[in-house]
């Protein structure tokens, strides 16, 4: 179980997060939303120990994670298998010269031998369509084969909690069906920020969602807060423009996706 | 205005700390450059950009300068003077860089030109684009590093061969008359 008591992160002199309170159980499916700017990815970070907050707690099965910690061996072997997480641009994940030793990356440092590491390359592989390209570097690869080469190896180190920075960003309507599919059946905790405010309740029964004032401002039932037209323009997830319907032009409330 | 001034100012400095030859002005100007620099009200970490300036100092020092004060002492020739004038040059020229580009905005100082605008708006854009992916690709490997030293067999059995081939060579250059005990303290 994760649990962040009272975070608080600046960069130079802007503050990120305030006051941050937050528990994830095992399995638990969560959302989180917010404007740009206001935390979500640093968030992420914090909860994958890539970046320790500078005041409050981050607690991870009972053992506070600090840089100290996270620096024995022992413990970071063992966290970075259970806690994984899919960053926005998959480029940057992707480091081997084949699909097939990218997948493979993670398992080798599990200490499989190589009969078993191919075994389960190519189930995943098989499971994210990407067996043709097995051979081919994954620079060459579109961006929502990326997407998927980059779960696939996440997913093969069978971590327990999946951390997903706007993964359905740079996805086509298909391949983001796909992947809310997928979510939706893996048996493991998943925390997913997003900007797509109709894709939310497919993505989590729980959500978060951050202020411009970088605190939690909701945390709740997902469709509980998507129903309330005032938390909504509060968040600044609901806005008021003049658009056209036909031939009236008027303006009400409304949200757009990304 | 102002930023020109300043960028002149800076550019003329540059020239004049690069002709001076003498350690006891390099020394003075040193101190001044070092009393402007805790006066001013700068907008950065100071003792962050001290340890830049060493680090870019050291590093110079390391690759240029320490290696010719190194071959001048086995010619019989003494380098001191040289050593530490080019050192105390290299390391005034970092420090007034440093003042200087936290108070002067670029962009405004090169305005004149709008080719050297576009130029500098291209060039920092790329720059701040890559530092930004750099920083999340480290961020990425650790991520994805669950063992910190590499377990993959090929280069354990290269570290392995390596071993071998070190210890093998070490075997074959002791002496085959040296007691055993005065053998494993070489080995070990």
């Amino acid at each position: 179980m994760i649990i962040l008591k009272n975070i608080y992160y600046q960069y130079d002199s802007k503050v990120v997060l305030n006051d941050i309170h937050l528990s994830i159980k095992q399995k638990e499916r969560i959302v989180i939303l917010g404007i740009n700017g206001c935390g979500k990815t640093t968030l992420l970070k914090i909860l994958n120990a890539l970046i320790f907050p500078q005041k409050g707690s981050y607690t991870y099965n009972d053992v506070l994670i600090t840089e100290k910690k996270i620096r024995e061996k022992d413990f970071s072997r063992r966290f970075r298998r259970e806690v994984v997480l899919l960053f926005q641009n998959p480029d940057v994940m992707l480091f081997n010269p084949t699909v097939y030793d990218e997948i493979a990356f993670s398992l080798r440092q599990l200490q499989l031998n190589e009969n078993e590491v191919k075994d389960r390359v190519l189930y995943w592989a098989n499971l994210f369509e990407l067996t043709s390209f097995l051979d081919l570097p994954p620079f060459k690869l579109s961006g929502g084969q990326k997407q998927k080469l980059c779960l696939a190896c996440l997913l093969a180190i069978e971590p327990k909690f999946l951390l997903l920075d706007e993964p359905t960003a740079n996805l086509d309507p298909k391949t983001s069906g796909w992947l809310i599919d997928l979510l939706y059946d893996l048996q493991i905790a998943t925390v997913v920020t997003t900007h797509n405010i109709s894709l939310a309740p497919e993505l989590g029964e729980r959500l978060i969602v951050m202020g411009e004032n970088h605190r939690i401002i909701y945390d709740g039932p997902t469709m509980q807060f998507l129903n309330d037209k005032e938390k909504m323009l509060a968040a600044g997830l609901l806005h008021k423009h003049r658009h056209r319907h036909g031939n009236v032009e008027h303006s009400h409330y409304h949200f757009h996706d990304f | 205005m102002k930023d020109k001034i300043l960028l002149l100012i800076y550019l003329i400095l540059l020239v004049f700390i690069s002709l001076l030859r003498s350690l006891d002005v390099l020394l003075i100007s040193l101190v001044v450059l070092f009393l402007v620099y805790l006066i001013l009200p700068l907008k950065i970490n100071k003792i962050k950009s001290l340890k830049k300036v060493f680090f870019t100092v050291s590093l110079f020092s390391g690759i240029v300068t320490l290696p010719y004060f190194v071959a001048g002492f086995f010619m019989g020739e003494n380098r001191w003077y040289y050593f530490f004038v080019i050192n105390l040059r290299t390391f005034e020229l970092a420090f007034l860089t440093v003042i200087f580009l936290s108070k002067i905005n670029l962009f405004k100082a090169l305005d004149f030109s709008k080719n050297l605008t576009m130029l500098l708006v291209l060039v920092s854009g790329f720059v701040v684009t890559y530092s930004k992916t750099l920083k999340d690709f480290q961020d990425a490997f650790n991520s994805r590093t669950i063992e910190k030293k590499s377990s993959d067999p090929r280069i354990k059995k290269l570290h392995k061969k390596g071993c071998c081939f070190f210890l093998r060579k070490i075997q074959r250059n002791i002496p085959r008359n040296l007691p055993s005990d005065e053998v494993t303290r070489i080995l070990l």
